[in-house]
């Protein structure tokens, strides 16, 4: 690019240059339309409407902040919710997606344009996507060239993993992070490839970015000081280097700090131990080369075993130290979700809630095609197009994907940070993979062409075999015709700019023969075309669905479940405002939004042994769920129940979570009391106290008046007890589709006869005195 | 004790080729280095009071720690795009380089300030808590 730019305007390679400049712009145009319109499938297919559980609890922050305002949003604690504690909003929740949001609302709101709340949370996604397929252009040019970056761009504006998190109405933290980290990843690129402290500074302040949106920030603040050290390894340490990172880690641990969530986790946890120590090694491997500059090579043997053995001695103390704190602690300073990704067997051994969520499930194979498709198979290619000429910037890619590779393979939540890493490899071998195709037919074209004309010159050149005016000129000409026909792409075949009869020696190594490249070529296309087909069928089918509103194709025609809205719309209407309303944790972001009722347990599942109160009682017997019940102020409570329309993400399938988080603190919750021959069943071999249990009465609950039979469609069996009646609960709501089901605490009576009271003092002590393990609750 | 001698030998050899190499550098990138060695000062002094004392408001360890290494860290990358040897550096000019050390000076010290949260005399208190405030 250097020695085009200084050619005078108005020659024809400049002028070339600025229509490739022109063309490529509009490209981008193009893409960051299509990131958009992609997305927009569940708009289209069921309405404007917020997804799934997460994306409501951020819609209601939303909500909250562009009504009270920014200072009572940083203060706010939040009563609605984990009743009876409470929930410190400000202080643990990613602040970054909310205040995006509410900027663009308040903007938009404050030119006239007034779009409401929901519609612009509904929309940030899209749009942000838009932003992150630019900056994979970015990041990728930096890289490799304009022409890879427009590949990776449009990979990435399509690839379904990006999709799944980003559909429009699909308002969760990632939609935003995902840009800031691609964003992130381009600036420190950039201040790696020049050296400038003001990127630097950009760098720290995207990074802070980054930190506000998502906890995966993590990633970036190790992979970077992983990149660091390699260079050091490697021997690429220059000063380039040290003003890329050590900016970032002071400049970048203080802006972490003032995040509220994350606070003086930045510099205490152990997942930014390792940016401080590769901070320490940079400054150490600084000061090494500067000494070496400065002195003789004798010298520097003499001062290096100095240091050292000095040196030594002072690191075994540090490192005395550090572990002594270190291992004080009992996690070795890691967070509950950073230790399962190192060792993914610890959350199913230790916290159950973690290895419940089906997000942090290692993925299958399949799944792998299903969201990075054919950029599977791109991906080697471009890691080995990467070490052709091995960069910095290419190394920094190289490393990226492979950790994104390990960590996918853990948790199928972290395919999202793959896609991007995917993407700019398959960019980088598809732009590599054209231009030897291309620049072999044109070579084999011009060869054609030219084979009468070749004749003649050839004798005139070889006496000036080494004179540089004839080399240049046919150079020129074949460059000028290569971008003629491919404007836009970089070339990167210097090889091909030597004089024709030198190249023919040269490049039979370098050039395919006519047809395989035109086949190549074909072919390459019609994988970006199959690339393009399924991208397009997983956002349609596969991505959209609100999962708040379901459909079903049947022989009369499209059903539609609004059985969720229904309920919390009910709710809201035939309840008090303060009523509590209990639910296992799944519905309570859905319950404070919808509903604007105050819940137990909801998603943010910070407090075991909350939810497994709330477990417990689900899983005891009428009498004693009660009295949990009772005993947290609770009016109401919601269980869903797919049994009649076959949904299978019902409460009784998530029914072995509640007894293995319950009797996880409560010990007189046996799992093997609900278990039959090693499964949860809830037919006539069900066992007695999976049978007396509150939530098999509460969904179960006037079941066979459906179909005469009690036949479950889900479990595919038919229910074991269907006659009962319900003691301390009554019916108050049932959705149309029987989905969602609200039961009534019925009040204490008033008056207890007087035999049932002897008897029942009787039976409780008899009982007491048996007993090993007390209820807690009676 | 032989090999005794030949190391004291040996280092004194080495103090000296370093001051007499050091002595060769320019006399501006010698106040960078006062700087730093200054910033490198007051970070042990500051890392050894609070192991003394105890981290008692961690604010301000984290502001006096991070104020120190973050202007010694800047000053160095200062240092390295002024020095005339450093071939990679010859087309960047001092001022864009000094601009640029300003401009991130600027932005860390905005963020430091939100540190601050106590300071010894009462009336540079007030001054630093309103400036707190507009930040």
């Amino acid at each position: 690019m250097a020695a085009v730019e200084s050619l005078p305007p108005g020659t024809p390679s400049a002028m070339r240059n600025a229509f490739g400049t022109v063309l490529s712009a509009l490209i981008l145009v193009l893409i960051g339309v299509l990131a958009f319109s992609i997305r927009l499938f569940s708009v289209i297919k069921y309405e404007s409407v917020i997804h799934e559980f997460d994306p409501y609890f951020n819609y209601r922050v939303t909500q909250f902040l562009s009504k009270n305002g920014i200072y009572e949003f940083w203060n706010w604690f939040d009563d609605r919710t984990w009743y009876p504690l409470g929930r410190v909003i400000g202080g643990t929740v990613y602040p970054g997606l909310t205040l995006t949001a509410g900027t663009i609302w308040w903007v938009l709101n404050s030119i006239n344009i007034p779009l409401s709340v929901e519609t612009v949370c509904v929309f940030t996604a899209p749009v942000f996507s838009a932003f992150a397929s630019w900056a994979t252009y970015l990041l990728t040019k930096e890289v490799k060239g304009s022409g890879a970056g427009l590949a990776a761009a449009a990979l990435l504006a399509m690839v379904p993993s990006y999709i799944s998190r980003s559909v429009a109405g699909s308002y969760d933290n990632e939609a935003v992070a995902i840009f800031a980290l691609i964003f992130t990843f381009y600036l420190y690129i950039k201040t790696l490839n020049t050296g400038s402290l003001f990127y630097a500074t950009l760098n720290a302040i995207a990074y802070f970015y980054m930190v506000c949106s998502w906890g995966g920030y993590t990633f970036i603040i190790n992979l970077i000081p992983m990149h660091v050290l390699l260079c050091i390894v490697t021997g690429r340490y220059s000063p380039r280097l040290y003003i890329a990172y050590a900016p970032l880690v002071v400049l970048g641990t203080l802006l972490a700090a003032l995040v509220p969530v994350v606070g003086f986790n930045a510099v205490l946890t152990s997942e930014h131990f390792a940016s401080f120590l590769v901070f320490i090694i940079i400054h150490v491997v600084a000061l090494v080369y500067y000494i070496k500059g400065i002195l003789t090579p004798k010298m520097f043997k003499v001062a290096v075993t100095l240091v050292v053995s000095i040196g030594l001695v002072v690191c075994l103390i540090v490192v005395a130290v550090l572990v002594a704190l270190v291992a004080s602690s009992p996690t070795g300073g890691w967070s509950g979700r950073s230790l399962s990704l190192l060792d993914p067997t610890y959350a199913s051994k230790y916290i159950p809630i973690i290895a419940s969520v089906s997000e942090h499930q290692p993925p299958t194979w399949p799944s792998y095609f299903m969201d990075i498709n054919v950029l599977a198979f791109l991906v080697p290619a471009g890691i080995i197009a990467c070490f052709s000429p091995l960069s910095d910037a290419s190394s920094f890619v190289v490393l990226y994907i492979v950790m994104s590779v390990y960590f996918s393979g853990v948790m199928v939540r972290l395919m999202l940070v793959l896609a991007p890493a995917a993407c700019i490899m398959s960019g980088i071998a598809l732009s590599q993979a054209f231009d030897v195709f291309t620049g072999s037919i044109k070579y084999q074209l011009s060869s054609k062409s030219k084979d009468n004309a070749e004749d003649n010159t050839s004798t005139k050149n070889a006496p000036k075999d080494d004179a540089s005016s004839g080399k240049t000129d046919k150079g020129e000409e074949v460059s000028k015709e290569r971008s003629s026909k491919k404007g836009k792409k970089k070339e990167r075949e210097p090889a091909e700019k030597l004089s024709v009869k030198s190249k023919i020696v040269k490049k039979k190594a370098l050039v395919l023969p006519l047809e395989a490249s035109i086949v190549a070529l074909l072919l390459l296309i019609m994988l970006g075309a199959f690339y393009v087909i399924h991208c397009v069928w997983a956002a349609a089918e596969a991505y959209s669905a609100p999962s708040i509103v379901l459909t079903s194709q049947s022989h009369d025609g499209l059903h539609v479940f609004d059985d969720f809205r229904e309920s919390y719309a009910w709710l809201s209407h035939n309840t008090d405002v303060d009523d509590k309303v209990a639910s296992w944790w799944d519905y309570g972001y859905q319950t404070t939004a919808m509903a604007n009722r105050t819940v137990i347990v909801d998603n943010n599942t910070w407090n075991n042994t909350h939810i497994a109160t709330v477990g417990t009682a689900m899983s005891s017997p009428e009498k004693a769920a009660w009295e949990i019940f009772n005993s947290l102020d609770v009016k109401y409570v919601l269980v869903v129940f797919g049994g009649v329309i076959g949904y299978p993400s019902d409460d009784i399938n998530k029914f072995l979570w509640m007894v293995r988080i319950g009797g996880g603190e409560f010990p007189h919750i046996k799992e093997a009391d609900y278990l039959r021959d090693g499964q949860y069943r809830i037919d006539s071999e069900a066992t007695p106290t999976m049978l007396n249990c509150l939530m098999y009465k509460l969904c179960y609950y006037r079941f066979v008046e459906t179909d005469g039979k009690g036949y479950d469609r889900v479990r595919r069996t038919e229910i074991g007890k269907k006659y009962f009646k319900l003691t301390h609960f009554e019916e108050v709501f049932t959705s149309h589709h029987w989905m969602v089901r609200i039961y009534k605490l019925k009040p204490q009576k008033n008056r207890i006869r007087g035999r049932v009271k002897k008897l029942k003092q009787k039976t409780s002590s008899g009982v007491s005195s048996k007993s090993v393990k007390k209820n807690p609750w009676m | 004790m032989y090999n005794k001698t030949i190391v004291c030998v040996y280092a004194q050899d080495l103090l000296c080729s370093l001051h007499s190499a050091y002595l060769a550098t320019p006399t501006n990138l010698k106040i960078h280095h006062y700087l730093i060695f200054l910033r490198s000062f007051y970070f042990l002094e500051h890392v050894s009071y609070m192991a003394l004392v105890g981290s008692f408001s961690f604010n301000s360890f984290l502001f006096g720690v991070l104020s120190c290494t973050g202007t010694a860290f800047l000053a160095i990358c200062l240092w390295i795009q002024v020095n005339k040897e450093n071939k990679k550096f010859k087309d960047l000019a001092p001022k864009r380089a000094f601009a640029d050390f300003v401009l991130s000076n600027l932005v860390f010290h905005l963020v430091i300030m939100n540190f601050f949260d106590r300071c010894p005399s009462p009336i540079l208190n007030v001054v630093f808590m309103s400036c707190k405030n507009v930040v």
